[in-house]
């Protein structure tokens, strides 16, 4: 009796299950649209899934634990339930058996997901109907224990406790936690980045059809349908509040109340966000109806929330989406925006400077300056740090390790411009477009076989954004080209000192392109005394420079470049390395007694033999 | 009311490439401003005599919706040309930048404007508001000084770099813009016939002042309190006034 009523419990589910989704669909349907591989997704969802979903929740063990528990016995069992419509193993003692087992991991999966807010709730944690959630799992799976073990009227009573549990898991798919089940295995297969599945680095923006009747993201409903997907995937875990810098120095922007903020907005009542707030302003913003641009304006583009979602979601997109609307259409930009992104526009550098002054730096180093029909192996893109006299000096010493090692290179002197960074991250798609078409028929005019910078931003945008304009590359970063030198012994470096230096990955290098061993390599050369940050590699945290929030500088309660200060300063390093001109600025900016910021090539230059 | 925001061909000063003169973006918000004043009827206008220069065409990106383009040779002299779309048009309010910015332009224009349509012209203003059937102008004189003005309509008046900052850019209106273009008057450039010589700094005028001058007193190495009584007595003497 009570088996059978359990196998018809878990069919009605099924329907519930479905019936859903169908609104949950509903709701994704009002996003524009999208172009989505659905054969391929749904043939790489298991292994997206077991490696890919996996590999970030394993970085907190005890939260996978938790999940193969809670998720491998409900659905082990749900599913085994659902098999007993096939007589052989309706008899089958074995099969019930196994049942039970499966119910018994998810009871202790259950007791897990309550231990994670109780006793204590960690910040970054919701409430509301998170609190709820460990009954109805543990209601489930109990009563599909009791079901599967006791007989007759006890039995009966297990089945009705497992009804309890799962109508209401099944009621929480539309408007609670239980809806990153659905939407996230959805979210795997109609992923907007597919390419971030087949180990590509895919942290390109793409770029904007600049006539569009709407440009960006002015209204929830601009967002293409598997974005509105994606928001919906969100668990709540509060990995990215975590790992963001600016909800760490107490800016108006978290994450995962930024991704929240979606969903409410694209739902009408639903239970309200029980998570932690945007530090110091109050919700809801006029933007979309449920944010404050100041939200947006305080994203230093860093990727650390994307990196640490385990359900695979995109902030920064979606981020930079609405910036384009709001500077495109608007022209909203805080802060000195408008009058760097004017600058960019007519002097094609964000500095509004004489372009022969980039080559200011450089004075009596005779560089040779590329002329349009010429050829040289490396070309050098300086960037716009070479107008700053600070970053001057890093360029001056990589130009002298380079002749040391006797390269063929050259400079593109004035006829550079900004690479369109800034003005891309700033939501100026139009900007950007024009520094990326000059530029790329300019490179054009020349050739050369690799291009090699000291600026990971410029790196990535030649690197991964250039290609949509027709510009296909070899771009190296200064410290990958110096490792090569090491190694091919083209340079040779004096011994190695014992000065405890500790090495900041700037994230358009590591996050955005994954380059954190060569740099880590030369600095092993150079000292033997090299320590890590406790957030280093994919997890470093950024310097505050990206994404354009030294232009909108948006306040907050602390600086981010101070708090990553003050993380070098616990590892007790007397010198950060740096390869990046923004975090060159950002942490020499710190005030106060400090350890030294030199750049990778800097170090490298004064160990020269 | 009809406004036109005359607009040049700039030139950005560091890179040379066409960008929109400052000033006249500046012209374009005061007009803005000054509409939110006046009946809804109020239209703002672009005018520029020449090619579609960028320059031009980006101002579209800062508040301005409509631009009449009167097709010329650049090298043409745009007197003719501009005052007879003002005959047109017959605006009440002309608005312009405040001198040459570098290029073929000599900051004369407004004034030969005013000189050939015998129309009132006040210089450097800052804000611009409707008094009856007049115009009030506050004017920015050297050193922060203020004067308030009154113009009868129509009239021509150059803006000052100390007015209000000019609306952002953004790209959307820039490309919604509506341009009306047609052919301008052909007129040979007078500049051919201008004499060129070297530039000289010229002496500096200095304004005659109408505070008799005291006798000075040099004090050497004074302690702070001496300094600063001192002080405060020298500013005593403006006190009042
Ligand atoms: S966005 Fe991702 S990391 Fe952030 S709370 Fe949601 S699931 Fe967790
Ligand atoms: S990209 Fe960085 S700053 Fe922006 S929301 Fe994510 S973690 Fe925060």
């Amino acid at each position: 009796m009570a088996f059978g009523a359990l196998v018809l419990l878990a069919w009605l589910l099924l329907a519930g299950v479905a019936v859903q989704v169908g609104r949950l669909g509903l709701r994704w349907r009002r996003g524009a649209g999208a172009s989505v591989d659905w054969l391929g997704g749904l043939r790489a969802l298991p292994r997206r899934y077991l490696v890919d979903v996996h590999a970030v929740v394993a970085r907190k063990p005890a939260s996978s634990v938790m999940h193969q528990a809670i998720a491998g016995g409900l659905l082990a069992a749900t599913g085994l339930l659902l098999l007993a419509a096939i007589p052989a193993l309706f008899a089958a003692a074995l099969y019930w058996l196994l049942i039970a087992l499966a119910f018994a991991v998810a009871l202790v999966g259950a007791v897990l997901v309550r231990r994670r807010r109780v006793p204590v709730k960690p910040a970054s944690l919701s409430a509301g109907a998170f609190l709820t959630l460990p009954a109805y799992l543990g209601a489930y799976a109990a009563g599909g224990l009791i079901a599967t073990l006791l007989p007759g009227v006890p039995g009966l009573l297990g089945v009705a406790l497992a009804a309890f549990g799962g109508i209401g898991l099944v009621a929480q798919i539309t408007g609670g936690p239980m809806r990153h089940a659905v939407a996230g295995a959805l979210h795997l297969a109609a992923h907007p980045r597919p390419a971030r599945f087949a180990g590509g680095a895919a942290s390109d923006l793409v770029p904007l059809d600049l006539d569009a009747a709407r440009l960006g993201v002015g209204t929830i409903g601009d967002f293409a349908w598997n974005r509105l997907l994606g928001f919906d995937a969100c668990i709540q875990c509060g990995r990215c509040e975590e790992a963001c810098p600016a909800f760490a120095a107490g800016q108006p922007l978290n994450p995962k109340a930024l991704i929240q903020d979606f969903c409410a907005a694209n739902r009408k009542g639903g239970t309200a966000y029980a998570g932690s707030p945007h530090p110091g302003i109050a919700s809801p913003g006029p933007v979309l109806g449920v944010l404050h641009a100041e939200t947006l304006w305080s994203c230093t583009t860093c990727r650390a929330c994307v990196a640490a979602c385990p359900m695979m979601i995109e902030h920064v997109d979606a981020v930079i989406d609405i910036r384009r609307n709001l500077t495109l259409e608007h022209g909203a930009a805080p802060g000195k925006a408008d009058a760097v992104l004017a600058a960019l526009r007519y002097a094609g550098n964000t500095g509004g400077l004489a372009p022969a002054q980039r080559l200011d730096f450089a004075a009596g180093l005779k560089l040779r300056v590329l002329a349009p029909g010429e050829a040289v192996d490396t070309l050098l893109w300086l960037g716009d740090g070479a107008f700053d006299r600070r970053y001057g000096a890093t360029l001056r010493a990589l130009i002298g390790i380079m002749r040391a090692a006797k390269l063929d290179f050259a400079v593109l002197g004035p006829a550079e411009r900004d690479c369109g960074d800034l003005a891309r991250r700033l939501g100026d798609e139009a900007g950007f477009a024009a520094q990326a078409t000059v530029n790329v028929a300019m490179l054009g005019t020349m050739s050369f076989t690799r291009i090699v910078t000291a600026d990971p931003h410029a790196l990535h945008v030649l690197r991964q954004e250039y290609p949509a304009f027709g510009g296909h590359y070899t771009v190296v970063h200064h410290t990958a080209l110096i490792d090569e030198l090491i190694t091919t012994n083209r340079i040779t470096l004096g011994p190695a000192t014992d000065t405890v230096i500790t090495y900041h990955d700037p994230c358009y290098l590591g996050r955005y392109n994954g380059e954190t061993a060569a740099p880590r390599r030369v600095l092993a050369r150079l000292t033997g005394q090299a320590v890590e940050m406790a957030r280093a590699r994919e997890a470093s945290f950024c310097c505050g420079g990206g994404g354009g929030a030294p232009v909108t500088d948006i306040p907050g309660k602390q600086r981010i470049p101070d708090l990553r200060m003050e993380q070098a300063r616990e590892t007790g390093a007397s010198l950060v390395a740096v390869a990046c001109p923004g975090c060159t600025a950002m942490l020499e900016g710190v005030i106060g007694p400090r350890p030294l910021v030199r750049d990778i090539a800097e170090l490298v230059h004064e160990a020269l033999q | 009311m009809n406004i036109i925001v005359l607009l040049s061909a700039g030139r950005d000063p560091q890179s040379g490439t066409p960008r929109p003169v400052p000033v006249e973006l500046q012209a374009i918000a005061l007009a803005l401003a000054l509409a939110t004043h006046l009946a809804p009827t109020t239209t703002i206008t672009g005018l520029h005599a020449g090619e579609p220069d960028p320059s031009v065409l980006d101002a579209l990106g800062h508040g301005l919706t409509t631009l009449t383009l009167l097709r010329t040779n650049p090298a043409d002299d745009p007197l003719a040309t501009l005052a007879a779309e003002i005959d047109r048009a017959r605006p009440d309010l002309i608005l312009a930048g405040r001198r040459g910015r570098g290029g073929t332009d000599s900051g004369l224009l407004p004034y030969r404007l005013a000189r050939a349509r015998a129309m009132p012209i006040a210089a450097d203003a800052i804000a611009i508001e409707p008094d009856g059937n007049d115009l009030a102008i506050l004017q920015s004189l050297p050193r922060g000084a203020r004067r308030r003005l009154t113009l009868a309509r129509p009239a021509i008046v150059t803006i000052h770099e100390a007015a209000p900052p000019a609306r952002t850019f953004a790209f959307r209106a820039r490309r919604s813009g509506t341009i009306h273009e047609k052919p301008g008057i052909p007129a040979p450039s007078p500049t051919d016939n201008h004499e060129i010589r070297p530039y000289r700094q010229r002496p500096r005028l200095i304004a005659e002042t109408t505070q008799p001058t005291t006798a000075g007193h040099l004090m050497l190495a004074p302690t702070p309190e001496t300094a600063a009584a001192a002080v405060l007595a020298y500013v005593e003497q403006f006190r009042g006034r």
